[in-house]
């Protein structure tokens, strides 16, 4: 663990995921999420913070996330320490895809910007390998399109099927 | 776990971040989809910079804009100006001065990390200059071709014609292509090309097929440079070997070459384009994209003699993307704006997907926000004159001594280093340096100019 010596005494909030399951984490760390940030500013501190839109593991999932990009307390990211978080980035973010999925939600909802790029960026890159039917599995969407207009579609854009 | 939840705004988030052509085969997806991709064909007509910017994303600016002007081929000064990206407020200003008379028709080739190559077109020498030093131009040796026939003591002819510039991150050396026509004994003209490193200041030529005409010169083509890539537009008679007269045209082709592999790629542009079909064109790069933007002349029509002649009814600005190297149905046309007839003809480069950089009527700079494009599907523009004029917010921008607008030869260039204005900080406002080159007769004056704020 950290030392934390001068000033800072490591505060903590507790927020609670929207099937009740509560996680302390310390308030710096947590300020990594903007929404989070705002509602401690607003003065939320005191009692448990909700994240209706999260379940229990995928807000442990991102509490890790947390604690890896809470700022450093003496201040100063080394090169080394950037290489090993961008190490560690690449890691978290080879889930499956449901749990990619809902990281992207929750960074969404949560606004940390650092894990939407990176949720983001793997999600297009697996679109990017996959055919169409293959993305509407991913997403979980119906096709709405008659085969007529899925075929004229097609036609068009006949040069980024081959 | 479902993602009907995933609402349009995080859809788009990672659609942006997708090559163009995935993001088109996913218009199959479902409608919403589609919709939010958009149309391959036709952008819509109330704000096209806006589909541009989704599907391009906004460009990564260069921070220094470099405009280079010059008045018509008598004046003695090449003009500078190194301006900042974001608000065209001129930074420093080199004038060279070319005292020595073998410098009159400069002209910039590309600009590549911080180093700019530059040419003359009449006495065929090839230049390299880094602005942010002192130092001035620094010439290239003599084609290996050259030195190859002085070795066998017989006169040799060598006319360099196209020129190409890039950096090679491989070898991490910069290099400049040179395709040139040389005359052998038996007096037959042969096309070349030779690559030079500065590494090792050598030229070595290339046993590679050349994909240029022999009937045909270069130099006034539309060039643009990308990320170790440089690309012409080339016309090609249908035969290389049978010379043809006043035939059209027939073969047009993108050829790039690549600078880390040394070797050159065609591809073919959309149907039915020639060069001859645009009062002006100007070819350039968009978030690396190879771009087309240019005024097609409308209408052909014969005339009583069987002359046949374009006719001016209209005229729109169109730009063209070529999302996918090598593959002709790629092109895509982003932009096609109806402009009122007195609109000037030469565009120079997209400034922040939503200005053209244009030479005026009268020769001078400006810059037409495509913006504020009014609702009659005619586009209204700002005449925001570099020369003087204001601009949004009242800044001036550039004031170029323009004593003559007409022959003022103008051109844009992305300039990426900013340690010019760093070196310009630590010197002194004013630095006048003064070069001579015996051999070759080069005898010029670099004067700098920094401006205060940077």
């Amino acid at each position: 663990m950290s030392s934390t010596l001068c000033c800072s005494f490591a505060k903590n909030v507790t927020l609670r995921s929207s099937d009740g399951q509560t996680f302390e984490v310390e308030e710096a760390a947590a300020q990594v999420s903007q929404t989070i940030k705002r509602m401690i500013e607003d003065g939320c501190t005191g009692s448990v913070i909700p994240v209706p839109n999260l379940t229990g593991p995928v807000l442990a999932l991102v509490i890790e996330y947390f604690k890896k990009h809470s700022p450093p307390s003496d201040g100063c990211p080394t090169a080394l320490l950037e290489m090993e978080i961008k190490d560690w980035d690449a890691k978290f973010v080879a889930v499956d895809n449901d749990t990619l999925l809902d990281l992207t939600l929750a960074a969404h909802y949560l606004e940390i910007q650092g894990l939407l790029d990176l949720t983001c960026h793997r999600v297009a890159d697996i679109l990017n390998d996959n055919s169409v039917e293959k993305i509407r599995e991913i997403f979980h969407i119906k096709n709405d399109f008659t085969p007529e207009e899925e075929a004229e579609e097609r036609s068009k854009i006949q040069w980024a099927f081959e | 776990m479902s993602t009907s939840y995933f609402h349009e705004e995080l859809v788009t988030e990672i659609l942006n971040r997708l090559p163009p052509k995935s993001l088109f085969r996913f218009r199959c997806v479902c409608k919403i989809w589609r919709n939010l991709i958009g149309n391959p064909d036709l952008f819509g007509p109330n704000n096209p910079f806006n589909q541009i910017r989704s599907i391009l994303g906004e460009p990564n600016s260069p921070p220094l804009l470099l405009v280079k002007a010059k008045h018509g081929p008598d004046d003695l000064k090449h003009m500078f100006y190194f301006l900042s990206h974001d608000t065209l407020k001129c930074q420093a200003k080199i004038t060279l001065e070319d005292l020595g008379g073998f410098l009159q028709h400069l002209t910039l080739v590309a600009s590549c990390n911080g180093l700019l190559c530059l040419r003359d077109r009449s006495t065929r020498y090839i230049y390299l200059w880094n602005p942010a030093t002192s130092e001035g131009l620094n010439t290239l040796p003599p084609h290996a071709q050259m030195n190859f026939y002085r070795m066998n003591s017989s006169p040799v002819s060598v006319y360099p014609d196209a020129v190409g510039f890039g950096f090679d991150r491989r070898s991490n050396d910069f290099k400049v292509l040179s395709i040139y026509d040389f005359v052998d004994r038996k007096g037959r003209s042969k096309r070349r090309a030779e690559v030079f490193r500065l590494s090792t200041r050598t030229w070595r030529r290339l046993d590679i097929f050349v994909p240029f005409d022999e009937k045909i010169y270069y130099n006034y083509f539309p060039t643009t440079a990308s990320d170790g890539f440089f690309f012409w537009w080339v016309v090609l008679c249908e035969s290389a070997n049978k010379f043809r007269p006043n035939t059209e045209y027939d073969n047009e082709k993108i050829v790039a070459f690549d600078f880390n592999e040394e070797v050159f790629r065609t591809t073919p542009l959309p149907d039915g384009f020639h060069y001859n079909d645009f009062y002006s064109v100007n070819f350039t790069v968009f978030n690396g994209f190879v771009a087309i933007i240019g005024f097609p002349k409308e209408r052909l029509i014969t005339g009583a003699l069987g002359y046949r002649l374009w006719e001016r009814t209209s005229r729109s600005l169109g730009i063209w993307v070529l999302f996918e190297f090598g593959v002709k149905d790629s092109w895509t046309k982003l932009i096609d704006i109806p402009l009122s007839l007195d609109f000037p003809e030469r565009p120079m480069g997209l400034w922040r997907n939503r200005a053209l950089f244009m030479q005026n009527a009268e020769g001078k700079l400006v810059l037409y926000d495509l913006l504020s494009h009014s609702e009659k599907d005619v586009l209204q523009v700002h005449r925001n004159r570099v020369g003087g004029d204001k601009i949004d917010d009242g800044d001036e921008i550039l004031n170029l001594d323009t004593r003559d607008g007409d022959n003022l030869v103008l051109q844009v260039f992305p300039y990426v280093c900013s340690s010019l204005i760093n070196l310009n900080l630590a010197s002194s406002k004013h630095m006048h340096h003064l070069h001579y080159n015996l051999n070759l007769h080069l005898h010029y004056n670099l004067n700098l100019e920094v401006h205060e704020e940077c």
